[in-house]
């Protein structure tokens, strides 16, 4: 389950922000870039990996500038998901924490 | 690296993958760049933010083709999926190819043994029905002189073999679903670990 979450980890973060509104590529990748360092290029593949497991539909929806842009909407099957992800998540999180506070009372 | 040299690069290092999903593809990048550079954002520095486009290329391939051996069975879809994992990384090739190798050994005892096992006992068992219909066939064959009693003797101990052969095979069916199905998990681990290490968490 582990390896599973920190695997999950950036896509859970994709999906806690779609879980607000839809977003297109771009503005997923300059929030997400705020809070975790990684390649922009890696999190397209991702978009694509939970667009095949049914977590997410797109849609084109046209811009005031620039050309038409690819909006991710999160399905109910998403929503199922990510609030599974959250849990281990913080599950995970409170464990370690502890773990941590542990060793330092032994120091 | 431009633009256009980023597009290239990455469609020349996307295998196999339909033409269609290439296209939407580059469109997501191409899209992500010239909204980079609305928002005045240097076009060398957003390519460069990106990653290298084989980097990309290589998780695209991966995700592409363990995804499509999981939902149809074929020897085919399965080497290409190896074969997927192994461009993630030289590293990771000392990961999969011992499997690699110890998965073609298997296929190759679990099917060739019992192939043997069939071919040899029906020879026997065609010589054995030709030595009753032809006096002195089997003798002449084998340099063996036997009665009509071992005749039958040898006849119905290598019917037991032949259908040893066949059970056999039955089961080597099997065992190559079972392996099939741990195989793509052992893939996804070892993608599961890769990931970790590109995406840099």
């Amino acid at each position: 389950m582990d390896i599973q979450l920190k695997k999950g980890v950036l896509e859970l973060c994709v999906l806690k922000l779609l879980e607000k509104r839809d977003w297109y590529g771009y503005e997923l990748v300059s929030e997400i870039s705020k809070t975790i360092v990684i390649a922009e290029g890696t999190i397209y593949p991702l978009l694509r990996r939970v667009k095949e497991d049914g977590y997410v539909t797109t849609y084109l929806k046209e811009s005031t500038e620039g050309p038409p842009r690819k909006y991710y909407n999160l399905t109910s099957k998403g929503k199922e998901v990510c609030k599974q992800f959250e849990r281990e998540w913080v599950d995970f999180a409170v464990r370690v924490n502890n773990f941590i506070k542990l060793g330092d009372m032994n120091e | 690296m431009n633009k256009e040299v980023f597009l290239e690069n990455l469609k020349r290092d996307l295998k196999n993958i339909p033409e269609q999903d290439i296209v939407e593809i580059l469109q997501d990048y191409a899209e992500h760049i010239s909204i980079g550079l609305k928002n005045g954002r240097d076009e060398a520095e957003i390519i460069k933010s990106l990653g290298d486009p084989a980097d990309i290329a290589r998780q695209i391939n991966a995700d592409y083709h363990i995804k499509k051996a999981e939902n149809k069975t074929s020897t085919i879809n399965i080497f290409r999926a190896i074969y997927a994992s192994a461009g993630m990384g030289f590293l990771n090739l000392l990961f999969i190819l011992p499997l690699f190798v110890m998965l073609l050994l298997l296929l190759f005892l679990l099917y060739v043994i019992p192939f043997l096992l069939i071919m040899g006992s029906n020879m026997v068992l065609i010589a054995c029905v030709a030595s009753i219909l032809v006096p002195d066939f089997f003798a002449g064959i084998s340099g063996f002189v036997l009665s009509l009693p071992e005749l039958i003797a040898v006849f119905f101990t290598n019917l037991g073999f032949a259908s040893l052969g066949y059970l056999f095979l039955i089961g080597a069916y099997h065992i190559t679903a079972f392996l099939y199905g741990h195989v793509l998990r052992y893939l996804k681990f070892n993608m599961s670990i890769l990931k970790n290490k590109e995406e840099s968490i």
